[in-house]
């Protein structure tokens, strides 16, 4: 099974692709470009992976919170691709993301360095977001939350879940806190 | 026959089309956001480029279906990348590089503003000669000296606001919900245009730039003492002809500047009822032929996008997979000299 997860909600844009047994990651900074970040992460992740898009049974997408533009690219980036080659691609918040790894939840650190944290009590762990400027201890800080990213969408497929693009939606802090997301 | 499908998110219309070898246009569907923006008077970026993201997908599937093909049928991808609010072009650039990537297809980049030059020329291929095009809606008002497609020199621009933006504000202040031009245009046919003599700002200033920036203050502070609604009319009127006015004043001098017997006009405004009555008739006078562009190809759409993207395929234009959204980019290799205002 051959899936892709990206993640642009942080300071960098990054892909895994699982092919097989093997795990391919990749990075790229907003530095020259939100866009082109996001498609330089996946090329490179798909590249090393040895797949092409059409080859993949699946993809998964950090819709959020985080980088409102970069996610929003990420989001209709991977909509345009799994439209494109027929596949599901499923959505989840970093919120959902993120109880997988710990079950008390987790806190985001947005760029004003504002802490938003899912419901009560105290969250199992923090993401910085924006707070870590090298790209190579990032992409290795994230490798557990990537791999979650991958098993959610091995688990949705072997669910049948509809993973529609036409339905992929990005998530916005205030609309959590508003409680119209989940 | 290779078909192209469109993709335009400039400012706040969602927009997908297909347009085929012949330049027919098979499908166009824009899914605008005039709700989102109503409260605000104004187009708020970030709300329009949520509007795209969420509704982007739906709009390219309905322009296939309405259009009866599928992805396999296409020959090629466009989409505008080099004009309009950023937020808004990357919804349109990540979602075509995305169905790009994933078929095969070429992706062609076009700027929005030749686009709309273009919409010109899918209407009289006479144009693909030298002409002057008009460009006008609320987020772009230029005079365009249109050598051959891919040549162009912008010898007018607005120094502020466009006459789309003048339309909304002065909308506004008759009551008028936003988007505001095509209301103001309605109202107006009821109303006396003489009954105020508003300013034509710049309209003898001897270049080919515009300003209506000035023109909104006396309209405003006419409008704020009307008594009644009843008197609403007669404002739209009056400032619609001060618009219209310096509009072809501009144009008719800019032809005879360089010479040219032919203008188009395209963009949102070239929708207006006065301009489309009193250019063409004004320009004949001084042996100018006046092409308008069709209203369902003035206001922002794809159809526009996969019609330049077809000409420019039959000019050998190659794909370009490393495209980003560059909203400033220059219109043509002659037209360093054009930004667009600041809204659009």
């Amino acid at each position: 099974m051959n899936v892709l997860a990206l993640d642009a909600a942080g300071r960098f844009s990054l892909c895994a692709v699982k092919r097989g047994d093997d795990v391919a990651y990749a990075g790229s900074v907003y530095g020259q470009g939100a866009v082109r970040a996001v498609y330089t992460s996946v090329d490179l992740a798909l590249e090393q992976a040895g797949l092409k898009a059409g080859q993949l049974d699946a993809i998964v997408v950090n819709t959020g919170p985080g980088s409102w533009t970069a996610t929003r690219i990420a989001v209709t980036y991977t909509a345009g691709l799994a439209f494109g080659a027929g596949l599901k691609v499923f959505g989840y918040s970093g919120f959902a993301i993120g109880k997988r790894l710990d079950p008390r939840g987790v806190a985001f650190i947005d760029q004003l360095g504002k802490t938003v944290a899912e419901g009560a009590g105290e969250p199992g762990f923090t993401v910085n977001l924006f707070g870590n400027e090298d790209g190579a201890a990032y992409l290795n800080d994230r490798r557990a939350w990537m791999n979650e990213m991958l098993k959610l969408g091995q688990e949705a497929l072997a669910n049948d879940a509809p993973g529609d693009p036409l339905e992929l939606r990005t998530t916005y802090f205030q609309e959590f806190l508003a409680g119209a997301r989940n | 026959m290779g078909l192209v499908l469109g993709i335009e998110t400039a400012c706040d219309d969602t927009a997908a089309a297909v347009v085929d070898d012949q330049l027919a246009v098979r499908s166009s569907v824009v899914w605008g956001q005039k709700q989102t923006h109503l409260a605000f008077n104004g187009v708020v970026p970030e709300l329009a480029a949520r509007r795209h993201a969420e509704v982007i997908m739906q709009v390219v599937k309905q322009a296939l279906d309405e259009a009866d093909v599928g992805l396999d049928d296409l020959s090629a991808i466009a989409v505008n990348n080099q004009h309009g609010l950023v937020r808004s072009v990357v919804v349109g650039v990540s979602t075509a590089r995305g169905l790009a990537v994933a078929t095969g297809l070429p992706l062609i980049p076009v700027h929005h503003v030749e686009a709309h030059i273009f919409s010109a020329i899918m209407t009289n291929l006479e144009l693909f000669d030298e002409h002057i095009c008009l460009a006008v809606a609320g987020g772009h008002n230029a005079l365009i000296h249109v050598r051959g497609m891919g040549d162009y020199e912008v010898i007018g621009r607005t120094l502020d606001d466009s006459a789309g933006e003048a339309f909304d504000k002065v909308g506004s202040y008759l009551g008028l919900p936003f988007p505001a031009g095509a209301q103001v245009d309605a109202l107006a046919r009821g109303g006396n245009p003489h009954a105020y003599d508003f300013p034509r700002p710049k309209m003898k200033d001897g270049t080919l730039n515009f300003s209506f920036s000035g023109l909104k203050t006396p309209v405003r502070m006419v409008a704020e003492k009307l008594q009644s609604p009843d008197g609403a009319a007669d404002v739209a009127a009056s400032f619609e002809r001060a618009v219209v006015d310096v509009l072809i004043a501009k144009t008719l001098a800019a032809a005879e500047q360089k010479g040219v017997k032919q203008v188009s006009v395209a963009g949102g405004v070239a929708c207006n009822t006065l301009l489309r009555q009193e250019l063409p008739r004004a320009a004949a006078a001084h042996g100018i032929k006046v092409t308008l562009t069709p209203p369902k190809l003035c206001t922002d759409n794809a159809a526009m996008v996969a019609g330049l993207a077809q000409y420019k395929l039959r000019e050998g234009a190659e794909s370009k997979l490393d495209i980003d959204a560059t909203p400033n980019a220059p219109l043509g290799k002659r037209a360093a000299n054009y930004r667009p205002s600041q809204s659009s």
